[in-house]
């Protein structure tokens, strides 16, 4: 079930235990392999390890037993902004990092950072706000912008650091429709452009719809692993992370049709 | 997130005393403490605040708070004073070039007694009595809403700004952000977290000070409170008696003061 095979090393978690200094153990024993290009949907109820298992990646946190590694750099001994040239991690809160008085320069301040010359952080601002669909933004001050908005620029700004890796930690929260498509486009674009891309969700909708790959995680542990279809055709296991499958699925589980519906199109096939 | 005040929540008598009244006899330990001219009126306050501290059950905690905060300071002034107290005469013992004076010794030995006797009493006064009582029975006895409002609100606020700090600190590390390295380093990384952590503030400010108001802050009516907290008699009169204990301390010390400088 687990996509990782045949792709390049990508990043490989192997039974990754953390425990937080009091006490509370929050992953217990995870192994995860995720390769070039593979777009991966994290879901899962409040607790359930979603945001630390993703601090691992970019050496926000270290495992308290057990490996994280990236294209085969083991994270420990290094530090989150070196792993950074590597691993692109967008937080849930874009007021924890917004703090430019213009976009475009807000933008360019993870290039910098990684000590790119001047006309390639150019380029790389010019590129991440077309992937993230806000060039109209670029001259505005962050703190004018709406909330969603805001999360948009802090995703350009993690974007144009041009890792091959990027985490996203609910990119949805607080975007309306148009807001979820764009991001919904953004992964795809990423996607085909070779990169991995990690969300972490409670939008079943947009995991379904926009991701290959989804991991289900429940009290520390990956409980399911696979292709949407995959994922939710396992009610149990859902039902024990807590997690609702699209409402199309559920309508389609409800009618007793035997494949697992995702889209108006499975749907439509399977009923004529 | 961690609290600011290291109360421990216990089952004991000294526990369910009102703020107030603890509040009269930590002041008095402070002020008896920080004036009495005598070593075993100190000592005796050290103990007396000892044996509360065990009544209270929280003997453990006020000795393993009193060592990390006086320990190094104890030490320091037991240095300072016994080797270079001014007017030394009698010597102890002497290694080298270093000598050891009686008086200094002795004069180390009052001032950190003071020294222990205060922290200990402040120490223990915040063991045993949460800051939201303490503020709001300030507040029942006439401390302005507004005031009491704000100590409330800054001792809760320091540990979100903590977690807040940490977060940013981990959003603008994972933006290849070096927090860590030389002097120059770090004065550059000092913007990008300060900036968010300032403007996050005054937004989260302006928010709740909608939220409140949206709650009858400022309204004018006589306010009931959630949680009754526990008063009496005795204890008021005990208050008093504290009070005019502290009055008349304070007032024998400065004649005593006075009269020795007329002399």
């Amino acid at each position: 079930m687990s996509g990782g095979t045949g792709t390049q090393v990508g990043i490989v978690l192997d039974n990754v235990r953390y425990e937080y200094p009091n006490g509370v153990v929050a992953l217990r024993g995870v192994s995860i392999t995720m390769g070039k290009g593979e777009t991966v949907a994290i879901v899962g109820e409040n607790g359930a390890g979603k945001t630390t298992l993703a601090k691992h990646l970019n050496g926000l946190l270290k495992p308290t037993s057990g490996s994280v590694t990236v294209d085969g750099i083991d994270t420990r001994g290094r530090t989150a902004a070196s792993l950074a040239r590597l691993v692109g991690f967008v937080f849930q809160n874009p007021d924890d990092q917004l703090f430019q008085n213009q976009v475009s320069r807000e933008v360019a301040f993870g290039p910098r950072n990684l000590g790119y010359a001047a006309d390639r952080v150019e380029k790389l601002v010019r590129w991440a706000v077309e992937q993230v669909e806000i060039t109209d933004l670029l001259a505005r001050h962050p703190y004018d912008l709406g909330l969603a908005q805001r999360k948009l620029v802090a995703i350009a700004s993690v974007v144009a650091m041009d890792t091959p890796y990027i985490v996203l930690d609910e990119p949805t929260t607080g975007q309306d429709y148009p807001g979820t498509e764009k991001l919904g486009r953004l992964v795809a674009r990423l996607g085909s452009a070779g990169k991995t891309v990690m969300a972490i969700t409670h939008d079943m909708e947009f995991a379904a719809e926009h991701f290959a790959r989804i991991i289900v995680m429940a009290q520390g542990q990956v409980i399911l692993d696979g292709s949407p279809r995959e994922v939710f055709s396992h009610p149990s296991g859902l039902e024990r992370a807590s997690v609702e499958p699209p409402q199309l699925a559920r309508l389609g589980q409800l009618m007793g049709l035997g494949e697992c519906i995702l889209n108006e199109e499975d749907l439509l096939r399977s009923l004529c | 997130m961690k609290p600011l005040t290291p109360y421990v929540h216990r089952n004991s008598p000294i526990h369910r005393l009102n703020p107030l009244t603890k509040g009269a006899f930590f002041l008095c330990v402070v002020i008896v403490a920080f004036t009495a001219p005598f070593l075993w009126v100190v000592l005796s306050l050290l103990g007396a605040v000892v044996i509360v501290a065990a009544a209270a059950k929280v003997t453990r905690n006020l000795i393993a708070l009193v060592l990390k905060s006086a320990f190094l300071i104890v030490v320091l002034i037991f240095i300072v004073q016994g080797l270079f107290y001014p007017g030394s005469k009698a010597a102890l013992w002497t290694i080298g070039p270093v000598t050891v004076w009686r008086e200094g010794l002795r004069f180390a030995s009052f001032t950190a007694s003071r020294l222990l006797a205060i922290i200990a009493a402040t120490v223990l006064f915040m063991l045993t009595t949460r800051a939201e009582d303490l503020v709001s029975e300030m507040m029942a006895h006439g401390l302005s809403r507004k005031l009491g409002y704000v100590v409330l609100m800054s001792m809760q606020i320091m540990p979100q700004m903590q977690a807040r700090a940490a977060a940013i600190l981990d959003a603008q590390r994972s933006r290849g952000l070096e927090t860590e390295g030389g002097l120059m380093k770090r004065f550059r990384a000092y913007v990008p977290i300060i900036g968010p952590l300032v403007v996050g503030s005054i937004i989260s400010l302006e928010t709740r000070s909608l939220a409140i108001e949206a709650r009858g802050f400022s309204s004018s009516t006589r306010r009931v409170r959630v949680e009754e907290i526990h008063d009496s008699r005795g204890e008021q009169m005990a208050r008093w008696a504290a009070a005019a204990a502290m009055a008349s301390f304070v007032v024998w010390r400065l004649v005593s003061w006075i009269s020795s400088l007329i002399r």
